[in-house]
């Protein structure tokens, strides 16, 4: 699975004798959804959702790393991994926000979070064992604020955005901050900029990142 | 001695009958491929033996972005397990049925409900509603959310949907809406109430 940055380990130095909990580097796992044998939507007869969302996935990638943010792209040419292998390698990684990209014939940017499916997800503790189906649940307030931030980045744009809770795969199973994210496209590709739809995402994405108080 | 004008005549008739023959048979298996086919797309009805009741169905709306609730009528077998599928069969009706809020491929149809404790529901779909099901997040979740409150609302007991496709599990509905997960109807019935 091609990792296009891989967060570095902070350096180490032998002369050190206080041990400072340094903040953690704030990084975003891209998952630009289906490759190889699953196309996605068929938009038109040449235009798969697989390729659209690799488009997509490249460009924000390219303006996430312009603001100094660490990326890891789950996939950067037509490979298919599946659900497990894309969550296992999120949650591997502990990125501190997780996009998933979608195409689909329409008119709106909509973003998704995980639809909780449990009444009472709040009571969960994050320092124990997440339940590999349900781990997105003490994530929900924080993937909430990055989807509404995302929106009003879109709006900022003069584009239309509408945020909604969903049941798709894998944001059930992430342990971190997570949204999807569905560009409208057409026979002739994206309906909106890809530029503009990634500025948008990269500038939500930053503002979560001085939120978190994670270093430059 | 039979002129020679004549059998060439017999001839070409004897050949005339057993083309026009082969061509009859031919014309007959396509007729029974197509009644065959026809047979198998049709969306299969509620049995016309029973009660006439009324169902509430949670019909998805594409183009709105939401769900509205109706009542319809329909004669709905007593028990439980072929009136939970006669039920999905009205929403599914409302589906295929042209023009749709929300189209589904013609043949999609509940091949069975199995019932557990009246808490449990697992839904049997064929592989025609998956096959040619559209693809995306919203339509897909459109599908599951409806097909769920449906049942959840004419069966008040029911705490749990899980989704089986030809009788074998299956990752997602095509490409997007998660089928792996048992369904909380409560939770269901909470992002529907979002979207209404």
């Amino acid at each position: 699975m091609p990792f296009d940055t891989v967060p570095k380990a902070p350096a180490h130095t032998p002369q050190q004798t206080i041990h400072r909990p340094s903040p953690p580097e704030f990084s975003v796992v891209i998952d630009p959804a289906h490759g190889g044998t699953d196309p996605g939507a068929r938009i038109a007869p040449n235009r798969l959702e697989k390729d659209l969302t690799l488009l997509l996935a490249k460009k924000l990638r390219q303006e996430l790393q312009t603001r100094h943010i660490a990326v890891i792209l789950l996939r950067d040419n037509d490979s298919d991994p599946s659900f497990d292998q894309r969550t296992a390698a999120v949650n591997l990684a502990r990125p501190s926000v997780f996009v998933t990209l979608h195409a689909t014939p329409g008119s709106t940017i909509h973003i998704y979070t995980a639809a909780s499916n449990r009444l009472s997800d709040s009571d969960r503790e994050r320092s124990g064992f997440l339940p590999w189906d349900n781990a997105q649940a003490t994530f929900q307030n924080e993937s909430q604020i990055l989807a509404i931030t995302a929106a009003a980045a879109i709006e900022k744009r003069e584009l239309a955005a509408l945020v909604r809770p969903s049941f798709v795969e894998p944001l059930h199973s992430i342990a971190a901050p997570a949204i999807a994210v569905e560009a409208p496209a057409d026979k002739k590709g994206l309906k909106i900029s890809p530029d503009l739809i990634a500025g948008a995402l990269a500038d939500a994405i930053a503002i979560r990142k001085i939120s978190a108080g994670a270093r430059p | 001695m039979i002129p020679r004008n004549v059998q060439i005549t017999l001839v070409l008739l004897f050949l005339l009958v057993l083309v026009s023959g082969v061509y009859i048979v031919h014309l007959r298996r396509g007729t029974q491929d197509t009644l065959r086919a026809a047979a198998e797309d049709q969306t299969v009805g509620p049995p016309e033996s029973g009660r006439r009741e009324s169902v509430r169905l949670t019909i998805a709306y594409d183009d709105d972005g939401v769900f509205r609730s109706r009542q319809v009528s329909g004669v709905l077998p007593t028990d439980s397990e072929a009136r939970a599928k006669a039920v999905l069969q009205l929403l599914i009706g409302q589906y295929v049925s042209r023009p749709s809020p929300h189209p589904l491929a013609p043949a999609s149809a509940v091949k069975t409900v199995f019932l557990v404790n009246d808490k449990l529901a697992v839904l049997d779909l064929n592989e025609q509603f998956v096959d040619g099901h559209r693809s995306g997040v919203m339509v897909e979740d459109f599908t599951v959310l409806s097909l769920i409150d449906t049942l959840a609302s004419n069966f008040p007991h029911l705490e749990q949907v899980k989704f089986l496709i030809d009788g074998k599990e299956r990752e997602t509905l095509a490409g997007h809406a998660d089928l792996k997960m048992i369904y909380s109807t409560a939770a269901v019935h909470r992002v529907v109430e979002q979207l209404q």
